[in-house]
């Protein structure tokens, strides 16, 4: 490992981070209205209450103040507080983040395997009629909005079979042991992680697919069967391998997407985690938690990419050198 | 007995609708410890009937008649697994490694040593990791550079670990593919001489592929001439290539037009003369003499016959109506 690289690396993401932080509180800052006219909205507020509101949530302050004041407290943890749960935005989020970190955990590890696999599948046996079903199918899927598929998973397993459960995370009022419990968790589980994974393992075995057959051409792959090595091991050990690096981009770039897409599929099965609470907290307008949210996202996505810089070292020691 | 014996050999590439005859009945053979070179422009079907041997053709390929027959067994219609086994092992490549013919994510001495792994998996690992070591140092590599990867390396340096890759498996025939084109012209002599001087000290039978007149000259005992996808001219090397005062001893005359446009450095200072026209459509039927259209010397009976191939001094034929008229 280069230091240099990593260096360089690391206070890239420094810097983004900083960046997005900065980002983040002008967004909220330039969008039309106050939460205080947004509490005074009833009529019922006169100008002294307004006022004391607008002290409260430290709005009387110059922008550059608050901006600074908004640092010092996310450096101390303090993200603010929620508007509708009246409760610190951390520890609201603190209720979220490990659903999401579940459910979207769960999808993306699977997907990537599935998604490889199928699309390894594909290429190695291009233009043939596994190819085509396999690049049509995944075409089709990835092509459909999350929501839609999570609404006909519903459809089929919760209208047609009742087979699974379709809304929430556990049964509630459910009294089994834990391992009861943990088995009511991953039934709840499977049809938002199920949508996730249909939408995204489709694009993975396009992606991985496309890698594939770009890198089977090469001069070095006759080099490897003019060797005498087996098919499995050209297509696994010697074409995958150099199709690896397309693939981590990718992964990188999916945590954004399928965080985008968990907002829809957490809302469609009624999933408690980030996706849920940040499309409750635009309908209520709590823009702390929103705030609170997209901080995390950004941070996920940006560590993620961070992490794809660092594979690419380890993968390629082409980067490595330079 | 021979290594190789090519007979008849015809590939075709299918192209959209139609096809085209890349290879039109070749016969050839390799003698044991033989050096070969086969000359020709590009598209002349030199590499594809090199990449047939091992049964290596591009999937739109098909080889439509004759026979391979490499040390004595007969290579067409094997499976896949069967081919496996042999390759590497009977007929190992030299491709173009300054280029992009090694693995750019493995480690040298890991290709060569998944060469040996691949064919001898009773060799133990530390026995096949000292012959990797002795390979590299075999090519003139300081074994302290085996674990680079490709681009850690200079293109001759790259070529001569893909030799070194090549002769692993202690392979009877090495097909070499433009081992030099891509290398600057000291690389060039230096992997010419190594070639030459491997295939003396391990007996290999050699074949090597390449557009470059004076490469085949140094390292071959003999040339073979192809043009449009059929052997026009083979013999000894010293014959087909002497050139002396301006004479040459030369039958055909796309041989000779391939040696006009290379000048001799130690002859009269001449602009290369070079060959008008592009070869012929090989997706259609050709009638008489493919290199008709080209020739300078062209006859009538050119453009209506396909010329016979005639024997010249033994060793030397030609596919040619001037070598016909001059035999008899």
């Amino acid at each position: 490992m280069n230091a240099r690289y990593f260096v360089r690396k690391l206070s890239t993401l420094v810097v983004t981070l900083f960046l997005t932080v900065s980002f983040n509180f002008l967004l909220f800052h330039v969008l039309p209205g106050s939460p205080v006219q947004l509490l005074a909205r009833s009529g019922h507020y006169d100008a002294a209450a307004k006022a004391s509101l607008t002290k409260l949530f430290g709005l009387n302050h110059g922008l550059l103040t608050q901006y600074f004041i908004y640092l010092k407290n996310m450096v101390q943890g303090d993200l603010g507080f929620s508007y509708t749960y009246r409760k610190p935005v951390t520890t609201v989020l603190g209720a979220a983040v490990g659903n999401t970190v579940l459910l979207v955990g769960t999808a993306t590890a699977i997907t990537v395997f599935i998604g490889i696999w199928l699309g390894v599948k594909a290429a190695s046996r291009a233009n043939s009629l596994t190819d085509t079903a396999i690049t049509v199918t995944s075409l089709t899927l990835w092509s459909m909005p999350d929501f839609f598929t999570g609404m006909i998973l519903i459809f089929a397993a919760g209208v047609w079979t009742h087979v699974l459960p379709i809304s929430g995370i556990e049964t509630p009022g459910l009294t089994v042991g834990w391992l009861g419990h943990l088995l009511d968790i991953a039934k709840h589980l499977i049809l938002p992680a199920l949508t996730l994974m249909l939408v995204n393992a489709a694009e993975f075995s396009l992606i991985t697919r496309n890698a594939m057959v770009d890198v089977m051409v090469d001069d070095y792959m006759v080099t490897a069967r003019a060797k005498g090595v087996a098919k499995k091991v050209i297509v696994w050990h010697h074409a995958l391998r150099n199709a690896l690096l397309p693939i981590v981009t990718a992964t990188a770039l999916y945590v954004g997407m399928v965080l985008g897409g968990a907002i829809q599929v957490e809302t469609v099965f009624s999933w408690p985690g980030m996706g849920l609470l940040i499309y409750n907290s635009v309908e209520q307008r709590d823009y702390p938690v929103l705030e609170g949210c997209f901080l995390l996202f950004a941070i996920a996505v940006i560590a993620t990419n961070f992490i794809s810089d660092i594979l690419y070292q380890v993968l390629d020691a082409r980067v490595r050198n330079n | 007995m021979s290594v190789l014996r090519i007979s008849d050999l015809t590939i075709d590439y299918r192209l959209g609708e139609g096809s085209v005859r890349a290879v039109d009945h070749v016969s050839l053979e390799i003698e044991a410890g033989e050096a070969v070179g086969i000359v020709g422009e590009s598209g002349c079907g030199k590499t594809t009937l090199g990449l047939s041997v091992p049964l290596l053709l591009p999937t739109n390929a098909s080889i439509s008649d004759g026979q391979i027959v490499l040390n004595g067994e007969s290579l067409i219609g094997r499976s896949e697994e069967e081919m496996n086994h042999l390759r590497w092992k009977s007929v190992a490549f030299v491709f173009q490694g300054a280029m992009n013919a090694l693995n750019p994510v493995h480690r040298i001495d890991k290709q060569i040593l998944e060469a040996i792994q691949t064919h001898e998996p009773e060799t133990s690992k530390d026995d096949a990791q000292a012959r990797v070591l002795e390979l590299i140092e075999l090519v003139g590599i300081s074994p302290s550079r085996a674990k680079s990867y490709p681009h850690e390396f200079s293109g001759g340096m790259r070529q001569r670990a893909m030799i070194a890759m090549s002769l692993a498996c202690r392979p009877s025939l090495l097909i070499a593919d433009e081992p030099t084109t891509a290398l600057d012209v000291i690389s060039q002599a230096q992997i010419l001489a190594l070639l030459g001087e491997l295939r003396r000290q391990e007996n290999l039978s050699l074949v090597m592929i390449s557009h470059d007149l004076s490469a085949i000259k140094k390292v071959c005992d003999r040339i073979v001439v192809m043009y449009a996808g059929v052997i026009v001219e083979s013999g000894p090397t010293d014959t087909v290539l002497r050139r002396k005062n301006g004479v040459v001893t030369a039958a055909h005359p796309y041989t000779k037009a391939l040696m006009g446009a290379h000048p001799d450095l130690s002859g009269e200072r001449i602009l290369a003369p070079g060959l008008v026209g592009n070869p012929p459509d090989l997706s259609k039927p050709i009638t008489g003499c493919r290199f008709a259209a080209r020739c300078p010397e062209a006859m009538e009976v050119c453009r209506t016959q396909t010329p016979p191939t005639v024997t010249i001094t033994p060793g030397h034929s030609a596919a040619c109506h001037l070598a016909v008229r001059s035999a008899s």
